[in-house]
């Protein structure tokens, strides 16, 4: 039973720093890792629940969930980088907070 | 028999031929073969399913599942009215954007794939069974979304708001997908339709109320209910015109219509909670969309803005949660879709004809673009909710919903907003009318001659006519519509574990 409260406990932690780097960070390729941190979080809370309940690492659904969504996070993660270079392209900088046109 | 799965097959076949026609009208100097690929997409989705919308008339509820391998593991789809519903509309729009952009002439690489991305991706959340296909069609749908957005005109500016969408919205998808976690580690399952029935045993734990939150939060970004709305007017009003008319008519309604259906079949056991949070928000969600569209000068925003007041609306008739209520949900969707994307499509060329955005420009451009003109008029009345516009009957329907439930005071708080909101509409409408009839000076009709890029086309006519048509259609003769979404929401709540 540990090992389930140890996983979600790591998972916790990896919500908590996804959310303090989008929330911090000024970096475009910063926020998108902490997107991806975030994927990370996602997937091991599946299996954390999955070792609580009793199924074990290697339940069926879990697995095929966690490939999908990592997939997913890969798309989002070349999306994000496709988006930082043509800002950075077009807009000389890679500075979240210098992205204030848009106002009101 | 056609069968159902083709529902599933069909759009997602289109997807993968898509980037071949954007290839080929890329490197054949065919600009038109994008958008007429997009425009086909929507005909065969729509005739799909209305054959399978057809077959399932006359059950009640008329329920059918498309489950693929063992239940409660594999993946699932639900076909049902409300789902149905929902998906027509994305069509709707889908094909009179595609129309729209046929006369603009060429697009932006890779619009055409992105286009039917988001459509595929619309109608996957229209039709998801179990939580984990949701997100995958949920992320189809948003990604597409940022790149449609990052596709606008000055790209600048729409490079801000694609980024400001795309993070948000991201970060929103995956809290969404933790609160999924949750209810699995609860549940054993993702099955919507084995959830339904182990939520009415009551399994109410601080666990469930975590799940929910996270749902409400991670839904909440791209449903655009406060305070997760701010990337809506940015990304409204710098998209491309067919896209923010597509996004502001349904995209960020068919997040909201994935959060209601996760409420109210996953979440049904502890509806109070959620009612509570909820009249909370609708209330913020409504005064703060309707007071900002009041003081824009640039219409898209006006638009923008109010759309995040009609989210509002819809939120209120979800606490009440009751058939009329949700009726009069699927009804708004549709009503504020049809005038929504008009309004959008109306106002992309006279701005870029008047060479801005602001309301008095678009006013005097009544010369040089008579159809668009007109047909923003007639958008922002029904917005205003004049009789005999579908926007009246839409208002109405909500208001008797909420009054005869035991959250009327809800309904006094929305009468305020119809107000606000009709008071935000009606001040560009005379800008456009007492700028418009005004006889314009000899200098300015010498001036006035339309270029060849900028004189209305066929396409954007025919556009203009069918939501022109179906806004005033349905105004008048709202029973046909307001009859598919009272079968939507039996559908809904017999989904939900009955009354």
């Amino acid at each position: 039973m540990m090992e389930g409260e140890l996983l979600l406990a790591v998972s916790l932690a990896l919500l908590a720093l996804g959310l303090y780097g989008l929330a911090a960070k000024r970096n475009l390729v910063r926020l998108i890792i902490a997107l991806e941190i975030l994927v990370n979080a996602a997937c091991l809370c599946f299996t954390a629940m999955s070792v609580m309940a009793g199924r074990g690492l290697s339940d069926p659904l879990v697995c095929v969930l966690i490939i999908i969504v990592l997939a997913i996070g890969g798309c989002i993660a070349a999306f994000g980088l496709a988006l930082a270079l043509a800002i950075y392209k077009r807009l000389g900088t890679l500075d979240a907070w210098e992205l204030d046109k848009l106002r009101g | 028999m056609l069968s159902p799965w083709w529902l599933i097959y069909l759009p997602v076949l289109l997807l993968v031929v898509a980037p071949l026609f954007d290839i080929a009208g890329h490197r054949k100097a065919l600009p038109e073969l994008p958008h007429a690929f997009t425009l086909a997409v929507s005909l065969a989705c729509a005739a799909l399913f209305c054959t399978v919308a057809f077959s399932l008339r006359g059950a009640s509820p008329a329920l059918c599942l498309l489950a693929y391998g063992q239940p409660g593991l594999g993946t699932c789809f639900i076909v049902e009215r409300a789902g149905l519903f929902m998906a027509f509309t994305a069509l709707l729009l889908a094909m009179t954007a595609s129309l729209f952009s046929l006369s603009r002439g060429p697009a932006y690489p890779g619009y055409g794939v992105a286009f039917t991305a988001l459509l595929v991706g619309m109608l996957g959340v229209a039709l998801a069974g179990d939580l984990l296909t949701l997100y995958v069609f949920w992320e189809i749908m948003c990604l597409s979304a940022y790149a449609l957005v990052a596709m606008g005109d000055v790209r600048e500016r729409a490079l801000e708001a694609a980024w400001k969408y795309f993070i948000m919205a991201s970060a929103g998808a995956i809290i969404m997908l933790i609160g999924a976690a949750i209810i699995y580690g609860l549940a054993g399952t993702l099955n919507l339709l084995l959830l339904a029935g182990l939520s009415v045993k009551g399994a109410s734990s601080a666990w469930l109320y975590m799940a929910l939150l996270l749902f409400i939060l991670g839904m909440g970004v791209e449903a655009a209910i406060f305070p997760l709305h701010t990337w809506l007017p940015d990304a409204y009003s710098e998209a491309p015109t067919p896209v923010s008319a597509t996004i502001a008519g349904i995209t960020t309604e068919m997040g909201l219509y994935g959060l209601l259906k996760i409420l109210v079949v996953v979440f049904k056991a502890v509806a109070s909670v959620w009612q509570q949070i909820l009249a909370i928000l609708c209330m913020a969600n409504m005064f703060l969309g309707n007071l900002c569209a009041l003081v824009q000068d640039d219409i898209k925003r006006l638009l923008a803005y109010s759309s995040i007041g009609i989210i509002g609306y819809a939120l209120a008739a979800l606490v009440v949660l009751s058939p009329s209520a949700l009726m009069a949900v699927l009804f708004l969707i549709f009503s504020h879709a049809i005038s929504k994307s008009l309004a959008f499509l109306s106002a992309g060329p006279l701005a870029s004809g008047a060479g801005s955005r602001e309301l008095t420009a678009l006013g005097r451009s009544w010369s040089r673009a008579k159809a668009a003109w007109l047909a923003l008029l007639l958008a922002l009345t029904c917005r205003a909710g004049l009789p005999a516009t579908s926007g009246f009957v839409e208002k109405l329907l909500l208001l008797s919903a909420i009054f005869s439930s035991p959250f009327w005071w809800l309904g006094l708080v929305m009468v305020v907003n119809v107000v606000i909101a009709a008071a935000a509409y009606f001040r560009p409408v005379f800008i456009m009318l007492r700028l418009g009839l005004k006889a314009p000076k000899r200098e300015e009709l010498t001036a006035k001659v339309p270029q060849e890029g900028e004189r209305t086309g066929l396409g954007e006519l025919l556009a203009f006519l069918i939501l022109g048509l179906l806004v005033l259609a349905v105004g008048i003769w709202p029973s046909p519509v307001a009859e598919l979404a009272a079968e939507g929401a039996e559908d809904l709540l017999s989904l939900g574990g009955g009354r």
